[in-house]
């Protein structure tokens, strides 16, 4: 006989399922990871001409048959495509840094494959993915007390009136005229391309951020540190145990505002991958499935459509 | 066997960790943009490549003339490695490979450019090309005024 379930039904078991987690089978859920990882490998190793003609020669099999998917000879071959222009040329072309995480997850999951027992693959992908996350973080932490303009507030009176992607959030947050924003950039695209280096320029709106400013640089050390003390720290410790919280915050905080795709796609593929459990989709895994799946709408410019309607 | 499964455990991390080491110390004694090369110091400082001038000074008719490489299309390789990792060695390399390309002088921009087919006739001897140098961004928080500061400067021997 069949079940029936009508909405009332699933709302009153939800809370309790995600408490205890969805069930899923753990090769199932091995190849699920792959494939999201393939899926950020189709759509963003395109740097130069041969990746973005080879690329999808090797991904698409990997990601339509799923003994390619598994098969660790796939992974060393996806191995040396990534390493060669992500780590050994990446002072040469322009490599960000989330780049450089797609060749430390690749060569993550080939050691795997290569020298881990079938069944240990996934709690060692798990471990993995915990110190990636960690130590990328912790670098990023220190990095904000290299950087003196970070700390005393300057970067952010600057990032937030130059760069165009944080001109919603400038308007919006400081009610700075955005046409007095759109000015900075246009002077900036001057200064960049000039062949006068006695140019300069007054920045509009940046006298209205100085304590705003102040608040991002603060809580962004302090959201990193916590992330990567409780990503770095053995699972034992209580701190270890928050550290699904402390992710969520910083994505939920971050990327509504810096609209930086790669490098969240990467972050939520190895979130969910750490949140997993033997056998089991945690809550926190399912937040960061769904950051991965509706991640391309960051891209809907939010606050000027909600500046445009009030 | 307990001892290569440590070594495949802490791999990628010590990975991680040589390249955030290497970050650190190129950008003190080799000018990399700290936001590259794998050290995961994205927004924490203003400089970065992306806010960097790159370009060479040439003379021509008793007149120094900067060239700036963002507007010459056929040399945005030079243009974009220049900026990453402006050291002593890679600008010298950059400059000479400049000074294999045609120049000229441009009497209504009152500029040098790359020779192309149709554009002036002026030559501008690779001699003449002086110096090949890198600026970045200074942000005064006091005024809220940008300017350029010379990061590093080459000379043609």
């Amino acid at each position: 006989m069949l079940k029936t379930y009508n909405m009332k039904s699933i709302l009153g078991v939800l809370p309790s399922k995600l408490k205890e987690g969805f069930s899923i089978n753990e090769n199932d859920l091995l190849l699920l990871i792959l494939k999201m990882i393939l899926i950020i490998l189709l759509v963003l190793m395109n740097d130069n001409t041969v990746l973005a003609i080879l690329i999808p020669v090797i991904v698409i099999p990997g990601l339509l048959f799923n003994k390619i998917a598994s098969s660790k000879y796939f992974w060393l071959l996806l191995t040396l495509f990534s390493i060669t222009p992500y780590l050994v040329l990446d002072l040469v072309g322009y490599v960000p840094n989330h780049k450089h995480i797609f060749a430390y997850v690749i060569l993550a999951i080939t050691l795997m494959l290569f020298f881990s027992e079938k069944k240990e693959i996934l709690n060692n992908l798990r471990i993995q993915a915990k110190y990636i996350i960690g130590l990328c973080f912790l670098f990023a932490f220190i990095g904000k007390f290299l950087a003196p303009e970070f700390v005393n507030g300057s970067f952010f009176e600057f990032t937030n009136t130059i760069d165009p992607r944080f001109f919603g959030f400038t308007s919006f947050i400081a009610d700075v005229d955005p046409l007095m924003l759109k000015e900075n950039e246009i002077n900036m695209q001057n200064l960049l391309s000039t062949n006068n280096t006695q140019f300069f320029f007054n920045v509009n709106g940046a006298e209205d951020l100085s304590t705003i400013g102040l608040i991002i640089s603060y809580w962004t050390i302090f959201i990193e540190g916590m992330i990567a003390i409780s990503f770095c720290l053995p699972s034992g410790f209580l701190l270890s145990k928050y550290r699904n919280i402390f992710l969520i915050a910083f994505i939920l905080t971050t990327y509504p505002i810096a609209t930086v795709y790669g490098f969240a796609i990467i972050l939520a593929a190895l979130g969910f991958i750490q949140a997993t459990k033997t056998n089991k989709l945690t809550k926190y895994s399912i937040f960061y499935l769904l950051v991965f799946v509706l991640l391309p709408l960051i891209k809907i410019p939010f606050i000027r459509v909600l500046n445009s309607i009030f | 066997m307990k001892y290569k499964k440590t070594i495949i455990r802490y791999f990628v991390p010590f990975i991680m960790l040589f390249f955030f080491v290497r970050n650190i110390i190129l950008v003190e004694t080799h000018n990399l943009d700290s936001w590259m090369g794998g050290g995961m110091r994205m927004f924490g400082k203003i400089d970065k490549m992306l806010y960097r001038v790159s370009g060479f000074t040439v003379e021509h008719n008793d007149k120094i003339y900067f060239v700036n490489l963002r507007n010459i299309k056929e040399l945005e390789d030079l243009y974009v490695e220049s900026k990453i990792l402006p050291s002593e060695s890679r600008l010298k390399g950059v400059l000479e490979d400049i000074k294999s390309y045609n120049w000229c002088y441009n009497e209504d921009m009152d500029a040098v450019i790359i020779k192309s087919d149709n554009t002036c006739s002026m030559q501008v001897n690779s001699e003449n090309i002086k110096s090949m140098q890198v600026y970045k961004i200074q942000y005064d928080n006091e005024n809220n005024s940008i300017k350029l500061e010379l990061i590093n400067d080459v000379e043609n021997l």
